[in-house]
Formats: C-alpha cells, structure tokens, sequence
C-alpha cells in the first residue's frame, strides 16, 4: 500500500485520517531527522504540515506501530505549536487522537503542545 | 695541491658537523628516556598504588580489580577505568590489562570496560598492534559471561569462546552488545523483541513502551552527551547498548551507556535549586542534578518541550509490579523505584559518561 493512499482527505472541511503505522512508519524514531530516520521531524514536514494546509480537521491514528518515544510525539505536535503552524488553543480543534494500545501518549501529546 | 687542501677541510668539516648532530641527537634521546621513566613514575603514583599499574619492558599493566561491578566496588571500577584512560592519554606506551585477578565481572562493566577500551584504541594506535592489549581471564564464570555479552568480539579480539556450565548463568541469556551511531529504531526494535522473546505474555503495551525507552535513552546519548565539547575532540558519539534476560526469575535488565560530558554537566541549575540543596545537603552533588534532570524535565537545550526522555523510560517501570531504573552519570547515581522515595548516592571517581538501567522482574499479570 503506498503511502499516500493512508493520508485519506476529501474536501476542506472534511476529516482526514493520517495512520502513523503505515502512512509513516511502523518504527517512528528520533526528534530530528540527523539523529535517525523516520523522526518526529520528518513526520512534521512530510505529513503534518500538508496535512493542516489542505483540511480543517486532522484525524491522527497512533496504533499499529513499534513504540514512540516523548521527544518524536514532542516534535512532531509540540513542533507545530512552537514554529507557530498552529495556535495552541486550536490544536485540539483541528487535531483528534486514536491511541487504544496505549492511551500514555496521548497525555505526551497534550503535555507537549501545552509547553509548547 | 691547494685545491686538494680546500677539498680535504671541507669533507672534515662535514664528518665533523654530522658527528656532532649524531651526539647532540644521542643526547636528546638519553634525556628524553630520563623524562619519560620520570613521567611514568609520577604518573603512576599520582593515579593509584604502583602494585595496580606498573612498566614491565615496553608496556604499562595494569590489574583488573577482583571484583568489577557497579553494585558492589563501583569506586574502584571507576578508578580501573580511569586509570587506563589517563595511561592512554598520558604515556606513549600501549598497556596491558591483566584479567588474571578478576574473581567478578557485572554486565554492566564489561559494557563499561569495552567502550573504554573501544575509546582509548581510537585515541592512540601504534604502529605495531593495539594501544589496549590484555590477557584472558582466569575465572569460569568471568571467561563466560564476557564471551557470552560480546565483549571480545566488541573490542576485535578473538573470543575464546566457551562451553563449560556454570551453575549461576545456566537460566541467564545474554543478548549481545551493540554500538549506535544514529538512532536505528529497527534495530532497537529487534534487539528489544529478542529481549521479550522470553516474555511471551508481555503485552503490546509493554513491548511499545520499551521501544520508546530504549529509543529514547540512546537519542539523548547522541543528542545532548555529545553536544558540548567533550574532552576527547575527534571521536564520533556512540551509544553502547546490550541485556541480560533471567528465564528462572522472569527478570531482564537493559543498559545503554555513553562517554559523553554526562548529564550534571547539561542540566541548567537555577538559583532555587542551588538554595535548596544549600540547605539541605550543603552542596548540589552530581546525583541530585541526575534527579533535576530526571523530575523536573530540565535539559541543556533550556526549550519548551525538552527534557522528556526520562518520562518515556521512567513509564516503563511504572508499568511494572517490581522494576527499576538506575542512571548513572559521572560522580552520580539516581535510583527511581515506581511509588517509592528516589535514592540518590555520589562516587569520588568519576564514571566518564552516562549508564542507564533498567530491571524488570516480569509477571503474567502485569499490563
């Protein structure tokens, strides 16, 4: 399946589901792209960033992979607050989680945007 | 006949001037030899009693402590340590690391004593062999668990290999030792599944978070130990990372370890912290900026955002009925227990560089 086809969008106003597992990667890595590959960075510049741009609602599926560390959830959401791509009080409006194997994450995501 | 003359002086005075560089250089040869005898001396005497390290021929042996552990004489293991580091750096002559008296070797420390040895090879090399040679232990149970862990073939030494049982490590499986350049979440990945491979009931939970711990100790070893100028300019950042897994008692340990300026010297300490500790315990010691560091989410880069490494490995334990991390850095060590008071202790000798552990005893009913 190729990696596009994941990214499910349709017109602006409607949701698009991004599936990190296999959209992305199964093994989500580092922070910055030269620690490792498929860091919270890339995943920022190469799926996130489009992704804002061509919808207003942004479904992020988390399950299906090896296990993420804070710092790759930290620079791949809390990224998009800090370099002002999203305002923090918006996040949460244009952004919804799915993490059924482990709902930690999700605390890793509100936490990091909230410092952000 | 003049001609003949001018020729002559001239050839005598050349034999003359090269006779007299020959002994001025003879000279500096005899003083340079003093210099070094004296240097090595004091050098010796300076590190530790001349009956540890000592010059035998062209090399400087050094003796193994009996017991090499960081759980038990994690002082003079530092000091071992330290002392082949500043042989290294000091003297121009290889040394000789004399396995004979080892009685007691941690996992732990061989990962330890490896990347220490991997280290002083880079620093120096010789024309004619290795900077580190050694001899092969003496002990079973040493002999074993270094060929088991990798530690020979680690350090480009053949490994002896060996076949014996020993009663203590019949339920112990060692996953061998690894070195990272970059963060290879692949193959932290595998290494981890071969980890759990003896924890069949561990669930995905379980298997993710150490993932992420694993990932996440070995980017803030090449992130954040190598990012200030170390005292060893040249050398690229590794992580060292390697397990142990009890079948009997359902226990693992993992440990990622670097040589980097370790985190006391990253940690931002500001004036409330300095306060407190004042009052305390009388001065900030490198355990409790491993604790500021572990707690407070405080790191070198000062950003929002940073400094979550320690939560990701500090959440795998919490999942756990009985585990622990452990982090050592330089002087300090900082123990996290879930639900229990952390427990901070300090060495004299530095460690030079940054240990973390984990053990986890593993029952069915976890996660």
């Amino acid at each position: 399946m190729s990696k596009t086809s994941e990214l499910q969008s349709g017109p602006a106003d409607q949701v698009m589901t991004i599936k990190i597992g296999s959209a992305f990667s199964r093994f989500p890595g580092p922070r910055y792209r030269r620690q490792g590959p498929n860091s919270g960075e890339q995943l920022r510049e190469t799926i996130l960033v489009p992704a804002l741009r061509g919808s207003r609602k942004i479904f992020v599926d988390l399950d299906g992979t090896a296990g993420f560390g804070s710092s790759f959830l930290d620079e791949a959401f809390g990224g998009l607050v800090r370099q002002n791509l999203i305002k923090k009080d918006e996040f949460f409006k244009v952004f919804s989680f799915k993490s059924e194997e482990d709902s930690a994450i999700l605390d890793d995501i509100r936490d990091s945007v909230e410092r952000s | 006949m003049k001609r003949i003359y001018v020729a002559n002086s001239v050839r005598f005075n050349r034999v003359r001037r090269s006779r007299l560089r020959r002994r001025e250089r003879r000279k500096a040869r005899k003083i340079e030899k003093k210099y070094r005898k004296i240097q090595i001396k004091s050098a010796i005497k300076s590190a530790i009693s001349p009956d540890v390290a000592y010059r035998y021929r062209d090399r400087i042996i050094i003796d193994a402590p009996t017991v090499c552990s960081l759980s038990s004489n994690r002082e003079e293991f530092f000091s071992f340590i330290n002392l082949i580091r500043r042989t290294i750096l000091d003297d121009r002559y290889p040394i000789f690391i004399n396995f004979h008296l080892v009685e007691k070797m941690g996992v732990s420390a061989a990962l330890i004593l490896a990347a220490e040895i991997y280290r002083c090879r880079k620093l120096r090399q010789y024309k004619n062999g290795h900077s580190v040679m050694g001899n092969y232990p003496r002990t079973n149970s040493v002999k074993s668990t270094l060929s088991k862990i990798g530690f020979f073939n680690s350090i480009q030494v053949v490994d002896p290999g060996f076949e014996h049982e020993i009663p203590d490590q019949d339920d112990e499986v060692f996953i061998k030792m690894q070195s990272y350049k970059r963060v290879n979440t692949e193959d932290i990945s595998a290494f981890a599944t071969e980890c759990l491979s003896y924890f069949a009931h561990l669930s995905v939970v379980a298997r993710q978070r150490l993932n992420g711990a694993i990932n996440e100790a070995i980017s803030n070893a090449l992130e954040h130990a190598f990012k200030m100028k170390g005292d060893y300019v040249g050398l690229a950042p590794l992580a060292w990372l390697c397990a142990v897994v009890n079948v009997e008692k359902t226990q693992f340990t993992i440990m990622v370890f670097d040589q980097g300026i370790g985190i006391p010297r990253t940690v931002p300490v500001l004036w409330k912290d300095r306060i407190s500790h004042l009052l305390s315990a009388g001065y900030l010691s490198d355990s409790a900026l491993i604790r500021i560091a572990n707690e407070l989410f405080r790191t070198s880069t000062g950003m929002g955002g940073r400094g979550q490494g320690f939560r990701t490995m500090r959440r795998f334990v919490e999942a756990c009925n009985d585990g622990e991390l452990r982090v050592f850095s330089n002087r300090g060590a900082y123990l996290y227990k879930r639900d229990e008071e952390s427990e901070l202790d300090d060495t004299t000798e530095s460690m030079g560089g940054t240990l973390v552990w984990w053990r986890i005893k593993q029952y069915e009913q976890d996660f």
